[in-house]
């Protein structure tokens, strides 16, 4: 019995071994395998997130970086930049416009001008826009003066040759000619009107003669001669319809009709304009500006609808058409002028100052915040004793000092050598109509326009500037 | 797309013809009278608008009297003119053309000398006149202005022309010229009266452009060739013709900027609407359609 | 670097193609006694097309003689319905035809883009005449080197045209031919009986004359560099008249020397109005006063202007003369 008990006994520790060993084995096993798994898997876990962690912390880490630089950079440029500008801008004021003459005009070396400098100027005198030429030729009239009272161009005396362009390009030419050849003259302020510009445009590059028109907006002009020897001092149509359009829209304005002059400033801007909000626009009137009686073409634009007219034209038809549009009711549309109509002529007539006061939203280049403007407007008054009577006086003022400060840096009276220093020194002048910076084609870099209202104070009209619009 | 006000373009073309009523009256009585197309006319519609703003705006003085000076002043001169410069010429027997390319000369003579005392920019009229809305209507007081001279103008030479001795002797001169003085008509005394009465009308009409728009030394310039138009379409010569054609160059012209506008082409274009009736009319009809038809109709 | 010459060519060129100008003039009212008050049409016509074929790069003789030739079917289609008309009718129709003329080239391109809309609903682009903005024009003799040499040759090529007109219109008008047309101004009824058809002269002339005008515009065109609608307005008529009327009605040479006279005016007013200035007047004024009453005055004391005409010399001429002398 007792080797049964043995046997049995053997028999159940073997069990039991065999199963606390299988029970430990499989622990050990288990947790052996365990561990190895989750070794390996850490492990291949841990490679992987740590490549693309690493990829992306460095993009991600980057970027943070670069932003911050960024923001850091641009508000530090800014600053400095802007206290810089500032600080230009005040120290040119501070020396004025007297001083800036003395510093970059008259009190300059150049051994090689000759003793007399000469300054040809095209304006038209007499014709259609002969009132406007005589007073726009005062601005060169007073730059000159003002340059020979302080001394002139490196102590030579400038003289003035003004001649009249009789408001047509043919004309135009022939005095151009008289200027250059017989005078001998190699700059030239003017001429104002567009064609009279393109007439002359050809030839003043054939002869190397510097052009800078004050008033000329035609967007044709750089399309004819873009890197050449005309220049101007005022933005072109294009801009100036961007603005027109940009108050336009932003007056909420969904049915516009355009009614422009039929002559190149008019339908230089209706070009624009219609390319630009071509689905906006239901109706075009080209009017002619001298037939003096639109009242069909008004009821016209009473019928079609519109909550907003873009109008371009001068004060002789600007005064008409808008007395006539009080008189047919169109004064609950809201219309946008051109600079064409701004100004005191405007306010002679009342019903059209009436118009003006209820209807009318314009822009006009603007004679920006940092400006000479006042020095210039208190040297016009001592000149002249009498405020400029009409737009671009300033711009005309302009192009004859940019000219002289440019055959002061010179030192030569030779065009090409004029024109490179033209280039050269537009990026720094302000002027009585601001920053006057010539992009590569000889066209003004930024044009500001303002916006304009008019108001009634105690029964009179005036006009006031309510904003600015950069196109 | 958009609505016509009609009531409004049918105003404004009785507007637009009155004033080329106005204008060609005296063009085309002193035509059919002195047997050649005056230039010049154009000059006494200029000096009268300008007169009426010398006297109207510069002087201050009453509408009335800036009113009756453009028609004095103008018809002055437009005597004178006669008197002085085409009488003598046709009585030395100048051709046509020679008196075509004289009242050409004086045409430009007074042109400039208007444009050097008033010079070259446009003058405005600073008077606010009444206005009133009829409806879809608006009218000013200006174009009640206009409209009662128009019809006293017509109802005045209406008179003067079927039943006085004057107008028998402007209609027998304008008529034939020969048989009219052989039967003792004094030819002379009739064409000096019926230019001063044309100028006196065509500086009205200047007088009343002024007072719509402004004052230009090319004013009368700008309505000679509508003043040409309505003169061959009425028939050189007849009254009645000139005013017909007057109003229907009125709509046309006024129609005409509608379809322009429409088309979005430059309402300058209206301008073929003269030119085309010119060439058709003196083409088919030289003696005028509208005088034809009267003729024809025995009105 | 100035060089006064170039001013005095300038000057002297525009003598030159006005001079042709007034020589079309002169064959037209001269000669036949046709009131032409629409110069300045044919004048621009071929302008704009000189001005067309060269952007479209023609060669020059071409531009040249597209121009004379549209010129003279523009004349022609002008005239075949006008020309019977009495003289003052074709003034009116001449003149009105020269204000419209320009309309339709100031508008013609945006016309164009319009009734292409219209038709086919598409927008395009149209730039053929340059509409109110003008056209910049090539010149026909490409600027080599030397400005004065260049200016030397243009001055050539219009004095070249302008003997060759002369000569050209001289042979024409002392010909049978020409001593037709003086009849015809004379008396057209009477030159009617002689068995002259009238109005095929006077086609004949209108045609001739708008290609002589249509080579004087192509010529200032080019020369001029730039062109545009506001050129062309009918105080660009008057002018013309001015010359032939100045220079002698029927006088080829005088018509010439009226051009010179005129054109001389208008240059020596840029040198003397210096000493104007003083006096408050307007000299664009003073100058056309001026116009104007020369022309009263020719008309009214020497209607056949300052240098008159001559009889032609022809066989029948000189025994009439011979005879009268001997008696």
């Amino acid at each position: 019995m007792r080797k049964r008990n043995s046997l049995a006994v053997s028999l159940a520790v073997f069990l039991i071994c065999t199963v606390v060993a299988v029970v430990v084995a499989g622990i050990a096993g288990y947790y052996i395998g365990h561990d190895g798994g989750y070794r390996s898997g850490y492990n291949a876990g841990y490679n992987e997130g740590y490549g693309k962690g690493r990829d992306e912390g460095l993009v991600a880490g980057a970027q943070a970086a670069y932003r911050e630089g960024y923001n850091t950079g641009y508000s530090t440029g800014y600053r400095h930049g802007f206290s810089n500008g500032t600080l230009n801008v005040a120290k040119a004021l501070y020396m004025g416009l007297k001083d800036r003459i003395l510093r970059e005009i008259v009190q300059v070396s150049a051994p090689n001008l000759p003793s007399k400098i000469k300054v040809g100027c095209l304006m038209a005198l007499t014709g259609e826009l002969g009132p406007m030429g005589v007073e726009i030729a005062k601005g060169a009239q007073l730059a000159v003066a003002l340059v020979n009272r302080l001394g002139g161009v490196a102590g030579r005396p400038v003289e003035l040759i003004l001649e009249d362009t009789g408001t047509d390009p043919s004309k135009a030419l022939t005095a151009c000619k008289k200027l250059v050849e017989v005078d001998g003259v190699k700059v030239i302020v003017g001429p104002m009107a567009s064609g009279e510009v393109m007439a002359v445009g050809s030839y003043v590059n054939e002869r190397k003669v510097v052009l800078v028109s004050p008033s000329a907006t035609s967007p044709y002009i750089t399309l004819n001669f873009p890197d050449d020897y005309v220049f101007r001092v005022v933005g072109s149509d294009t801009a100036q319809a961007k603005a027109l359009v940009k108050l336009a829209l932003d007056a909420g304005c969904r049915k516009i009709a355009t009614l422009v002059m039929d002559n190149p400033y008019g339908v230089g801007i209706e070009d624009v304009v219609s390319s630009l909000i071509k689905d906006k626009i239901v109706l075009k009137v080209r009017y002619d500006p001298k037939k003096m009686d639109f009242r069909t073409e008004l009821t016209q634009i009473k019928g079609a609808g519109v909550d907003g007219v873009i109008y371009v034209g001068y004060y002789e038809d600007g005064r008409v058409m808008f007395r006539q549009a009080l008189e047919l009711g169109l004064d609950n549309i809201k219309w946008f002028a051109a600079e064409g109509v701004y100004g005191e002529p405007m306010l002679v007539v009342p019903e059209s100052a009436e118009f003006m006061y209820r209807a009318v939203l314009g822009t006009r280049p603007l004679p920006p915040l940092i400006s000479f403007y006042d020095e210039f407007l208190e040297e016009y008054e001592a000149v002249f004793g009498a405020k400029p009577a009409a737009p671009y006086i300033e711009y005309c003022f302009d192009a004859t000092l940019m000219l002289l400060e440019a055959i002061a840096k010179a030192g030569v009276y030779d065009g090409a050598a004029i024109k490179e220093k033209l280039m050269e020194i537009s990026s720094s002048f302000l002027g009585a109509s601001g920053y006057k910076a010539f992009d590569s084609v000889g066209d003004q870099l930024m044009q500001i326009y303002s916006t304009w209202k008019v108001v009634k104070d105690d029964g009179k009209y005036k006009i006031i500037d309510v904003g600015a619009i950069t196109p | 797309m958009y609505t016509l006000n009609l009531p409004q373009i049918f105003f404004n073309s009785i507007i637009t013809g009155s004033i080329f009523m106005l204008a060609a009256i005296g063009l085309s009585l002193s035509y059919s009278l002195s047997r050649f197309p005056n230039f010049a006319h154009a000059e006494y519609i200029t000096l009268g608008g300008y007169i009426g703003f010398l006297l109207f705006e510069q002087l201050n003085m009453h509408l009335y009297i800036a009113f009756t000076a453009s028609f004095l002043v103008s018809g002055l001169l437009s005597l004178l003119s006669y008197t002085v410069l085409f009488k003598p010429l046709q009585d030395r027997g100048a051709p046509m053309v020679y008196l075509m390319v004289a009242s050409i000369g004086l045409g430009i003579t007074i042109r400039h000398i208007i444009q050097q005392i008033w010079g070259g920019s446009p003058l405005t009229i600073r008077a606010v006149w009444p206005r009133w809305d009829i409806g879809p209507l608006t009218i000013s007081g200006l174009y009640l202005y206009l409209i009662a001279t128009v019809i006293s103008t017509s109802i005045v030479l209406h008179l003067l022309l079927a039943s006085t001795i004057i107008g028998k002797c402007i209609r027998a001169v304008s008529d034939n010229i020969e048989l009219a003085s052989s039967v003792g008509v004094n030819v002379d005394n009739v064409s000096r009266f019926v230019w001063f009465v044309g100028g006196g009308l065509a500086g009205l009409s200047g007088f009343f452009m002024v007072a719509i728009a402004n004052a230009i030394p090319l004013l009368g310039w700008r309505l000679l060739i509508p003043a040409f138009a309505v003169t061959v379409l009425g028939g050189v010569g007849s009254f009645y013709g000139a005013l017909i054609a007057a109003y229907t160059l009125g709509f046309a012209e006024n129609i005409s900027v509608i379809g322009l506008t429409a088309l979005g082409l430059p309402t300058d274009l209206k301008m073929l609407v003269f030119f085309i009736t010119i060439v058709v009319v003196l083409l088919a009809k030289p003696e005028g359609i509208i005088a034809s038809i009267r003729r024809g109709l025995r009105v | 670097m100035s060089d006064p010459a170039i001013f005095i060519m300038h000057i002297a060129y525009k003598i030159g193609v006005y001079g042709i100008a007034a020589l079309s003039l002169n064959i037209e009212y001269g000669y036949t006694g046709l009131s032409n008050f629409g110069k300045a049409a044919f004048l621009m016509i071929g302008a704009y097309t000189a001005a067309i074929a060269l952007e479209n790069g023609l060669h020059p003789v071409i531009a040249i003689i597209l121009s004379v030739i549209i010129s003279g079917v523009i004349g022609l289609l002008a005239s075949a319905f006008t020309l019977k008309f009495r003289e003052d009718y074709l003034a009116i129709t001449l003149l009105a035809f020269a204000e419209i003329t320009r309309l339709i080239i100031r508008s013609f391109d945006d016309s164009a883009k319009a009734l292409t809309r219209l038709i086919t609903g598409m927008e395009n682009y149209v730039n053929i005449f340059g509409g109110v903005h003008g056209k910049v024009v090539r010149s026909f003799i490409s600027i080599i080197g030397d400005y004065r040499l260049y200016n030397v040759a243009q001055l050539c090529l219009a004095y070249g045209f302008l003997i060759f007109s002369y000569i050209f219109v001289k042979l024409l008008l002392d010909s049978p031919y020409g001593r037709v047309l003086r009849a015809i101004r004379e008396d057209e009824l009477a030159s009617q009986t002689l068995g002259k058809e009238t109005w095929r002269y006077k086609l004949q002339v209108i045609i001739l004359g708008s290609m002589l005008a249509g080579l004087a515009g192509a010529l200032i065109a080019q020369f001029e560099g730039y062109i545009s609608p506001e050129s062309f307005q009918p105080h660009l008529t008057f002018a013309i008249w001015m010359m032939v009327i100045l220079g002698g009605v029927g006088n080829n040479l005088g018509v010439i020397l009226g051009a010179a006279l005129v054109e001389s005016i208008e240059a020596a007013a840029l040198f003397i109005k210096g000493f104007l200035g003083y006096l408050p007047l307007d000299p664009i004024n003073i100058q056309w006063i001026f116009v104007g009453i020369s022309i009263i005055v020719i008309v009214a004391f020497k209607p056949k202007g300052l240098v008159e005409e001559r009889p032609i010399k022809t066989p029948a001429m000189e025994v009439a003369i011979a005879g009268s002398t001997r008696d």
